[in-house]
């Protein structure tokens, strides 16, 4: 293997998961802010239980997403040393930006909220799981800044083989920005709340503190729905039109479309084949892909045919990773809806095969979005900057193949490490379930 | 001034407030491998110290990285793949030392007290040691080829001036915590950290002078020629808070123990940046030197974070400052550490 190859996989092993925990931890800060708000608003001792028993829960998980997030600054540099030097022009402001504006704000004011509960007044602590959200979500902004100049390069110019910087505005609001944060941020707000739901519904049926599991059950479905149904539209009727008209290649790809045409069809199953990329046992529905690309039945929408082979990113994985993705998406609407009619009709506590799936649900939107990010990277392959610079001319070319062999395998046990006790932390703190309010809470 | 310049001086001050704090919890960590009998008490409460900042401090060594990334891209690339095996391990040790502190609190048994506390102490210590193998192989230089990419073979990274700096900076990083730590703890950790001082500030010392005059002996911008006005200021301050350091230990002043420890912590960089200026990575072949101005990114870029900087920055300062005080005014007592 070369190294190149050894690298994209490093890479796609040290963000994935250090992605696990950002799902999570941004997922939740949202709603850990609406609990700790109605908490000191209502003085409801159901709702204190609740900020404290999951605020440790994020408060551990933020701590893994920091641990794991320190590679990711640093991994542009020992393995990418190739884009580095050609797009640190452009590629390195936002995140320089991210450290300033987000971490700073995130990590010193989650110092205060661990510190601070019962030491602080209640106005200061509240305060400080404020700054922690919006530091974690600045966090989300410029971080997606950079990835999605990555997908649509804009903003620069190219001298001595170089890139360089020529309108700041651009590069920060490339096409594709704001279509990919609110597609992100909304995905992981629906694996928090599917995460909250789950957990509630275990302490319900274990009939423990269940005057809490009533309360967080229902903020979690209520707010899950919202953005569950959000996820479809806008948001993902707003990435798949970005796509279609900045990426052909990757849209033809994770759509199977093989030939260019007039009202293009959408796939709604097929197993992919390669070499010719195609589908087999597949089953269209016409015109439905002309209409999510362009909003009209008649446009014509670029297909594979129009590309040499290796403009294409690989076909079968992304292909797969999309549908899942898309799949799973179908599935919290179902989930969620089906859940708030129960919650509607007041029958969702009697109904125990509901709360059974909700706590089987957990890990599944986490799951989205790993599938939905490794349908956006892998599908601007062959490019690390679309249309400008190749991935195989991005990485350390000083760098051996053995070097990165040494490095994946010390990741991976260090990781493997990690999960299993990130894991074991998280499952321990559900299973002894929030605690009465008279112990003082360590992290 | 040249912005290329005003860059150096600003990504200087962030490594400086880096080293500074999260110097001390580093610093910390190393002490954890020094308690005395009582161990678990002692480590407890030396890790609640650092709780609520180590985190913070850390975000420091990511704005240098994104800094240096942003203004001279080249050097970030040539330095990170060039070193890519120790910056790796370097790495993981961060990695390592970050799950110790959540994992180490979860559960109050011995054995697994023991273990991460052992994992919390050689990850910190490991870290002090290779900032300093770092920097004796920048001082030393490295060889650069035609595209401006470096290649540093393990056995050179590893040299005696290499591990020389390495037992300085632990020194100097251990010094610098237990002069932070003996503000914070109660009274009776006081004099652990009193005495931890006191002998890695003699250690420190020790290991400190033949560096120094390595330093400036080897001295290729002609310091004392070009810079002399500034490099006496440097010595001054070397000796006011190099000799302050043990007499603020055994009076017990630790706050300003603590400002002595940090100036001293400055004043070895400042030095250094006094070395290094305006080269980042200096080549054995000099005219392949990679300087603040062949280095850098464009105007352009420079002028745009620049702007950002100067915006983010102080609002920055000033709630780190206000971290700092509302958790000071809550001092440790021995009935907060006993959950």
């Amino acid at each position: 293997m070369d190294s190149v190859l050894l690298s994209r996989l490093q890479f796609a092993l040290t963000i994935g998961v250090h992605f696990i925990f950002v799902t999570l931890s941004l997922g939740m800060v949202w709603l850990l802010l609406a609990v700790e708000t109605l908490a000191w608003r209502t003085k409801d001792p159901a709702w204190e239980k609740a900020g404290r028993f999951f605020g440790r829960i994020f408060v551990t998980t933020f701590a893994f997403g920091v641990v794991t997030g320190l590679v990711m600054e640093f991994q542009f540099g020992t393995n990418w040393a190739g884009f580095s030097d050609f797009a640190g022009d452009v590629f390195g402001t936002p995140l320089a930006a991210e450290g300033m504006i987000s971490f700073f704000l995130e990590s010193v004011f989650i110092g205060i909220y661990i510190f601070g509960r019962n030491r602080l007044s209640r106005g200061t602590h509240w305060f400080s799981i404020l700054m922690v959200t919006l530091g974690a979500t600045f966090s989300a902004f410029w971080i997606i800044v950079a990835n999605s100049w990555m997908n649509t390069p804009d903003g620069y110019v190219i001298e001595n083989g170089r890139i360089i910087l020529n309108d700041f505005s651009k590069v920060i609001f490339s096409e594709s920005l704001w279509p990919r944060f609110f597609h992100t941020i909304d995905a992981v707000f629906i694996a928090g709340a599917l995460f909250m739901a789950g957990v509630s519904s275990y302490f319900y049926l274990k009939n423990k503190e269940t005057a809490l599991a009533v309360k967080t059950l229902k903020l979690a479905i209520i707010s899950g729905f919202i953005a569950s149904v959000l996820e479809l539209f806008p948001f993902g009727d707003m990435s798949a039109r970005q796509i279609a008209s900045t990426q052909p290649t990757k849209f033809a790809a994770i759509e199977s479309l093989e030939k260019t045409q007039k009202g293009a069809p959408i796939v709604l199953f097929g197993i992919p084949v390669e070499n010719p990329p195609h589908l087999i046992l597949d089953i269209r529905v016409p015109y439905v892909l002309s209409l999510m690309a362009f909003h009209d039945i008649n446009s014509e929408v670029k297909g594979m045919d129009q590309f040499e082979r290796d403009e294409l990113p690989p076909f079968a994985l992304t292909f797969t990773t999309f549908h899942l993705m898309v799949g799973l998406g179908m599935f919290f609407i179902a989930l969620t809806s089906f859940g708030t009619l129960l919650l509607h009709k007041g029958w969702i506590f009697r109904t125990k095969w509901f709360l059974i799936l909700l706590i089987v649900s957990i890990p599944l939107p986490v799951i989205a979005c790993q599938l939905g990010w490794i349908t956006t990277e892998a599908g601007r392959q062959p490019w690390v900057v679309y249309g400008v610079l190749k991935t195989t001319d991005a990485a350390s070319v000083n760098v051996s193949a053995g070097e990165v062999l040494t490095s994946i395998i010390l990741f991976s046990l260090l990781y493997l490490v990690i999960m299993i006790f990130y894991i074991f932390l998280i499952v321990t703190d559900i299973k002894r379930g929030p605690q009465p309010l008279n112990e003082q809470q360590e992290y | 001034m040249d912005f290329n310049t005003l860059w150096f001086l600003i990504i200087g001050f962030v490594l400086t407030v880096y080293v500074i704090t999260d110097g001390y919890d580093l610093g910390i960590g190393i002490l954890c491998l020094f308690t005395p009998k009582d161990k678990y008490k002692y480590r407890q409460q030396l890790i609640q110290i650092i709780g609520p900042h180590w985190d913070g401090n850390e975000v420091w060594l990511i704005v240098f990285g994104g800094m240096l990334f942003a203004v001279f891209p080249r050097v970030y690339a040539t330095l990170l793949s060039g070193l890519y095996l120790p910056f790796i391990v370097l790495l993981i040790f961060y990695m390592i030392r970050g799950i110790s502190i959540p994992l180490r609190n979860r559960y109050n048994t011995g054995r697994w007290l023991s273990f991460w506390d052992l994992c919390f102490g050689i990850s910190s210590l490991m870290i002090a040691f290779f900032m300093g193998v770092v920097t004796a192989n920048l001082i030393q230089g490295i060889t650069l080829n035609e595209s401006g990419l470096m290649k540093l073979h393990l056995s050179r990274l590893i040299s005696p001036f290499s591990i020389w700096m390495g037992i300085f900076s632990t020194a100097l990083l251990c010094m610098h915590g237990a002069s932070y730590a003996a503000r914070k703890c109660t009274e009776d950790i006081k004099s652990f950290c009193r005495k931890a001082g006191l002998i890695s500030w003699l250690l420190m010392l020790i290991f400190a002078v033949p560096a120094e005059i390595i330093v400036l002996r080897n001295n290729p911008a002609d310091i004392f020629k070009n810079h002399l006005l500034l490099f006496s200021l440097l010595v001054i301050l070397l000796i006011i808070s190099v000799v302050y350091i043990p007499w603020g230990f055994k009076s017990g002043s630790f706050n300003k123990t603590f400002a002595a420890s940090s100036l001293a912590v400055g004043r070895f960089l400042a030095l250094l940046y006094l070395y290094f200026y305006p080269n980042l990575l200096r080549s054995v072949e000099p005219s392949q030197n990679l300087t603040i101005y062949n280095a850098s990114s464009s105007s352009q870029t420079m002028i745009v974070t620049l702007i950002l900087t100067i915006i983010a920055m102080p609002i920055v300062i000033i709630y780190s400052i206000y971290a700092h005080r509302t958790t000071a005014h809550h001092n440790l007592t021995l009935a907060d550490t006993s959950d």
